[in-house]
């Protein structure tokens, strides 16, 4: 969709945060470069979304920064973050249910676009919906498109948004494996556009096979990060996972090549 | 197209309608009867006032989202200021409305700024209280404001208008008449115009979802309090222009029975489209006075009878669809089944109301040892009437009486949702999921 590559680089440094006496996220540092798929993963209450929210502009920092392509974007509102570049979905899927599906995209694009013509990003639109393959649904109200079509939906907006850097929440929950399937087309079709990603996923087969690196959250803490096959092997993480449910093992070595899990 | 077409030549005709009735009292004094008089125009004109309120409202609430009681009190700082400006300082009335209108914008932009992280139900109870606090502030500051005795302010033109060789006197009622309908006219296109650009849509964006709007760029904080600005500025500036129409302003005309009442024409006529809540806006004021007047017990008993007997008959007849014909009621069969069942009861209601009248009276008698008046005061029932059809119509139809009708008739295709395509997609949706 873009022509020229942007050059993309997230850095996140020393990153805290703090709700009264609770420390939700501990000295967190990472960097994304270039558009790399980066899968985030952690037991439930690691952090995993508060530190969605303080990259999205959510939540500020207690202390730590974060640059987005040299510029730093901590403290900033969600809107200037997106406008940024970087966009997210939510976990629970946050349609516009009164508008229509073309009203939708136009949203995104109309903020980013301040002096675009309508009919310009309609016709860009149009694209995306022949992407999603959604033509027939153009002018239907979101409200009655399918959970599943409006997860879509969601991702739809996304491209009309044009971020660097695109955040899924929980992609894959609750899913039929059909559309996890078309999820992951999206996700790797998208990426080869030039877009980095970080996906947070409870889905551990999909998330080892999808991901090409791994950042791992454990009591706020990033416990690790390198390739699936590093992360598989560290013991921290193993530790982690083993003392938590056992429906969320690590998958082993030998199954990764399967991309539908069950959830 | 040819929609389109239709659609703007019903909204001309409307418009060089409402144009006209003040001639047809000129040109035609005694035709029709009654119908056109001063107090008609009187009528219309406080109609417009409601209208801008009605429509402004509805882009507040129906688009933003932004629940707000207080904009009875934005239109109460209109006329105040220009009051207040006109008695103090002497000043003329077109600076005095200008002032009001940009007073109300003022707070507007305050109230807008204070409520950014209030949701639904405390801004409701934040603008009650406001609203509030200013009525009662206007009301407890007598020696400034002369309080409930009603402060006077100068007519539009004081010292009457000529135009092209015809005077018109300070209390005629044809130039009120056109300001007030130009400037609804005004209000409308520019609100529209908002309504459909990137404004509305963001608003509407902001009203399904905040933290979705914001997280795909928009910048939320800047669009409500700019809704918030522009629509009190159009309830100052009808309130202004309104105080200078009447030229006694009260504290009561902010009262929330009346704010309750422009709510009600806004619902009413369609929260979600401007032109709907204006035309609900004039509809439900003119109903509103003409039921004022005394109505005949009987009338009242025939009104009410037909209400209890239509649906009843309607649902008789599904019954009786059901049970012997062994089919629902459906499409034609059903739009006639509620025709026939209303014009039935209201053959009925007519032709038995005199002696169901009677009858229910002596009844009445034997209790309390007094008849039924002959006649029945409306001006409270009047009220009672419309907070029924408001609870009906948010029960059963959320998107308004009118607006509806605008939709199927103006809008096929966009923002309709029909069994079939409901289906078809789901179809869709399920061979995509299953193949």
């Amino acid at each position: 969709m873009n022509a020229q590559p942007r050059p993309i680089h997230l850095e996140v440094r020393n990153l805290t945060k703090n709700f009264g006496g609770l420390q939700a996220l501990n000295n967190v540092s990472f960097e994304i470069h270039g558009p790399e798929l980066v899968g985030l993963i952690g037991p439930n209450g690691a952090g995993k979304t508060t530190l969605t929210n303080l990259l999205d502009g959510a939540l500020t920092p207690t202390s730590g920064t974060i640059y987005l392509n040299g510029r730093r974007i901590d403290g900033n509102k969600p809107y200037q973050i997106a406008r940024a570049g970087l966009g997210r979905t939510f976990q629970v899927t946050r349609s516009f249910r009164r508008m229509t599906v073309m009203e939708n995209l136009l949203v995104p694009a109309m903020a980013m676009h301040a002096t675009a013509s309508r009919k310009e990003l309609e016709k860009q639109a149009w694209e995306v919906l022949e992407f999603l393959t959604f033509e027939h649904l153009a002018h239907e109200y979101a409200r009655s498109l399918s959970g599943g079509q409006q997860k879509l939906l969601e991702l739809g907006r996304l491209l009309m948004l044009d971020p660097d850097i695109i955040i899924l929440d929980e992609p894959f929950a609750g899913v039929h494996p059909k559309l996890m399937e078309k999820i992951y087309e999206y996700i790797t079709t998208v990426n080869a556009r030039h877009k980095a990603f970080i996906i947070i996923s409870h889905d551990m087969d999909t998330i080892f096979t999808l991901s090409k690196r791994l950042l791992v959250l454990n009591f706020g803490e990033l416990i690790a990060d390198g390739t699936p096959e590093e992360v598989r092997r560290d013991p921290a993480v193993i530790e982690a996972y083993l003392g938590e449910e056992e429906e969320e093992e690590l998958p082993a070595a030998g199954n990764q090549a399967q991309t539908e899990g069950d959830t | 197209m040819m929609r389109t077409v239709i659609a703007w030549a019903l909204g001309i005709i409307a418009v060089v309608f409402l144009a006209l009735i003040p001639f047809v009292y000129d040109v035609f004094p005694s035709f029709p009867p009654g119908l056109v008089n001063e107090y008609t125009l009187h009528v219309l004109i406080v109609g417009f006032y409601f209208a801008m309120l009605a429509s402004s409202w509805s882009l507040l609430m129906g688009y933003g989202g932004q629940f707000s009681f207080a904009h009875l009190a934005f239109a109460g700082i209109g006329a105040y200021t220009t009051g207040l400006m006109g008695r103090y300082l002497g000043t003329h009335a077109l600076t005095g409305i200008i002032a009001g209108t940009l007073m109300a914008g003022l707070f507007g932009l305050v109230i807008g700024m204070l409520v950014l992280r209030l949701r639904k139900t405390y801004l409701a109870l934040f603008t009650i209280a406001f609203a509030e606090i200013f009525r009662l502030v206007i009301s407890a500051e007598k020696d400034f404001t002369e309080g409930p005795n009603g402060l006077p302010v100068e007519p539009l033109f004081p010292n009457g208008l000529n135009i092209a060789g015809y005077h018109f006197d300070k209390v005629d009622k044809l130039p009120p008449y056109f300001i007030m309908l130009a400037l609804l006219l005004i209000s409308l296109a520019l609100m529209s115009w908002l309504a459909a650009s990137r404004f509305g849509l963001f608003l509407r964006a902001i009203r399904e979802d905040e933290e979705a709007a914001a997280a795909l760029g928009v910048d939320v904080v800047r669009y409500k309090v700019l809704v918030f600005v522009i629509t009190s500025m159009v309830a100052g500036l009808a309130g202004a222009v309104r105080a200078h129409y009447v030229t006694v302003i009260t504290p009561n005309d902010m009262i929330i029975l009346w704010m309750s009442l422009v709510i009600t024409m806004s619902v009413l006529g369609g929260i979600e489209s401007l032109i709907a809540s204006a035309i609900g806006g004039i509809v439900v004021f003119v109903l509103l006075e003409y039921l004022r007047t005394n109505f005949l017990t009987t009338s009242v008993m025939a009104v009410v009878l037909t209400v209890i007997l239509a649906p009843t008959l309607y649902y008789l007849s599904r019954y009786a669809a059901r049970r012997w014909f062994n089919s629902p009621l459906k499409g034609r069969t059903r739009t006639f089944a509620i025709i026939a069942a209303a014009v039935v009861a209201l053959v009925i209601g007519i032709a038995v109301r005199e002696p169901v009248t009677t009858g229910l009276s002596y009844a009445y008698y034997d209790m309390t040892g007094s008849l039924f008046p002959e006649t029945i005061d409306m001006s409270a029932w009047r009220l009672v009437f419309f907070g029924i059809v408001l609870m009906l119509t948010l029960r059963f139809y959320q998107n308004g009486l009118l607006y509806p009708v605008m939709q199927y008739y103006f809008r096929p295709g966009s923002l309709k949702e029909t069994v079939a395509k409901r289906e078809a997609a789901a179809a869709i949706a399920e061979t995509e999921a299953g193949s």
